[in-house]
């Protein structure tokens, strides 16, 4: 059989639109952005909304409505002024409120809102940070397993670094209190302590791949001198923590 | 050719697929359309009647990008939805009909290429898509396979569409949003700076989902076949050809980079009647 472009035309209009109207019949087609997540299909969650399907397009309250969540948790958790409208603030909008340096936006809420609603949810993807006060309401709620208090040590940000704001529970690590760079010392707490991460990795020269890797570790993992980038991070730690 | 205040222009160079590019053409306008409502939805406001689905969902790509995540987890990678699993589905079937149509009739951003290349062929002229060195071009062309590991590797493992970064489709599509990352603008501004010199670059040297559907070229149903009983070997159907396929020297086409524009047959370039047709293999 042999087809010319007239009809090869129509076949592609038939198989593309055909398809779409096709698996629209069978409710399989979504396209538009939702406004809420998405359930869970399988597992002992099954029927409950999954955090990871939060975007960033999402406000707090449809945040809230759907997981259980009251805004003025999520609300103190981010930081955010007291008078932030929940129906009009978008998770998106997070990002722009971060000064630094590490991303807190939509994927830190997701990790806040399965831990605070005890849903499931990956946390060995890629790591999303969460401001010192999110972690603090997690705490309190006392609903965590080990696995995610141990998440939580690596992945919290102390914004503005000073010692000031490093935990008063006594859960902060030697090296956080001391302020002193070791081999021990995680790319986490050198951006808790203050520094940049683009600092950071202008000093390592290389890319922070895991910050939850021990300084190190990860300085044997790349080829680099430990001591020489040592004395370079202690000298910018103490500059911001004199 | 068409009156346009009293000038006579001539819209299509003549034994063109000009079929082909009215199909191009909706599609481009479609996703265009599609892509501002989506901008427009996210202001809180939208025009009715067209979709306002983001440009994730409507590639075909997006949906290889989370079949990992959808095999081993049973979740879309975030910003995605059915429909680009769906549209990925649709993509393998006319692949397996008829090649990568879906490259040469509907991607917007072969579409887009092959505007600038109208430009560049004017500049150039025959020296145009004859820049790069044979060996050198031979060789660049598997560069895609390698993009289309990486992307697939670093999507499974972060769990995210990494590649968005770097994607020109998307940038094109979202240049207006403020959301779009200065790689992904850079790669849109190269491939089309390039197809000025190279007709279709990000099809022939880099893209991934080109790069899949291209294998389809070895079993696709409809394929492009060259009579030899009535061939002139006059070369026209190579010089034409997009992807700079030796269409001349072999009966069936199964380059990989083949995009079924049909550009090479008896139907566009080729002078005789019947010699290279898109049919079913064994059929005369």
């Amino acid at each position: 059989m042999t087809l010319n472009a007239r009809n090869l035309a129509i076949a592609l209009f038939v198989l593309m639109f055909g398809g779409i109207v096709l698996s629209m019949l069978m409710g399989w087609w979504a396209a538009s952005p939702d406004a809420v997540a998405s359930n869970f299909t399988s597992g002992e969650a099954a029927g409950k909304p999954n955090p990871a399907s939060l975007k960033g397009m999402n406000t707090l309250k449809q945040v809230s409505d759907q997981f259980g969540v009251p805004t003025e948790d999520l609300i103190r958790a981010f930081n955010l002024p007291a008078d932030t409208d929940p129906g009009k603030f978008k998770l998106s909008g997070l990002e722009a409120l971060n000064a630094s340096g590490v991303e807190i936006g939509p994927a830190s809420v997701r990790v806040f809102v399965a831990l605070y609603a005890g849903l499931p949810f990956d946390l060995d993807g890629e790591p999303a940070y969460l401001p010192q006060s999110a972690s603090d309401i997690l705490k309190e709620r006392g609903n965590l397993t080990p696995e995610q208090l141990v998440y939580l040590e690596q992945y919290t940000l102390y914004v503005g670094g000073p010692a000031s704001q490093a935990p008063a529970d006594g859960t902060a690590t030697p090296a956080v209190s001391a302020h002193l760079v070791r081999s021990s010392t995680t790319f986490t707490e050198l951006l808790n302590w203050g520094l940049s991460s683009t600092l950071i990795q202008k000093i390592m020269g290389k890319p922070i791949r895991d910050p939850a890797a021990p300084l190190g570790h990860y300085c044997d993992e790349v080829g680099i001198d430990f001591q020489a980038v040592r004395d370079q991070l202690q000298v910018e730690v103490d500059k911001l923590n004199p | 050719m068409v009156t346009v205040f009293g000038k006579r222009i001539r819209l299509f160079r003549p034994k063109s697929i000009w079929i082909r590019k009215v199909v191009q053409a909706f599609f481009f306008v479609l996703i265009a359309l599609i892509s501002v409502n989506h901008t427009l939805f996210e202001s809180g406001q939208n025009i009715g009647l067209i979709s306002y689905a983001s440009v994730h969902a409507l590639c075909p790509f997006g949906g290889v990008e989370t079949l990992y995540a959808y095999l081993t987890s049973g979740t879309l990678l975030p910003k995605l939805r059915e429909s680009a699993v769906i549209l990925m589905m649709i993509g393998f079937l006319t692949a397996v009909l008829f090649g990568p149509a879906f490259c040469g009739w509907i991607c917007p951003l072969g579409t887009i290429q092959e505007w600038v290349s109208g430009f560049g062929r004017k500049i150039f002229r025959r020296k145009f898509n004859h820049f790069v060195p044979e060996k050198l071009d031979n060789m660049l062309r598997y560069a895609r396979y390698g993009v289309l590991a990486w992307v697939i590797y670093v999507t499974a493992k972060s769990a995210t569409l990494l590649f968005a970064d770097y994607d020109p489709y998307f940038a094109l599509f979202h240049f207006w949003t403020g959301e779009t990352a200065i790689s992904a603008l850079v790669v849109l501004g190269l491939t089309l700076g390039l197809s000025l010199l190279v007709e279709r670059p990000w099809c022939k040297y880099a893209c991934p989902y080109g790069a899949l559907l291209g294998l389809s070229n070895f079993f696709r149903v409809f394929s492009i076949i060259r009579a030899e009983s009535t061939c002139k070997a006059d070369g026209a159907c190579s010089i034409m050809c997009p992807m700079n396929i030796p269409v001349d020297r072999v009966k069936t086409v199964r380059d990989h980079q083949c995009i079924s524009c049909l550009e090479c047959t008896s139907e566009a370039i080729c002078p005789v009647a019947k010699t290279v047709v898109f049919t079913t293999r064994g059929v005369k």
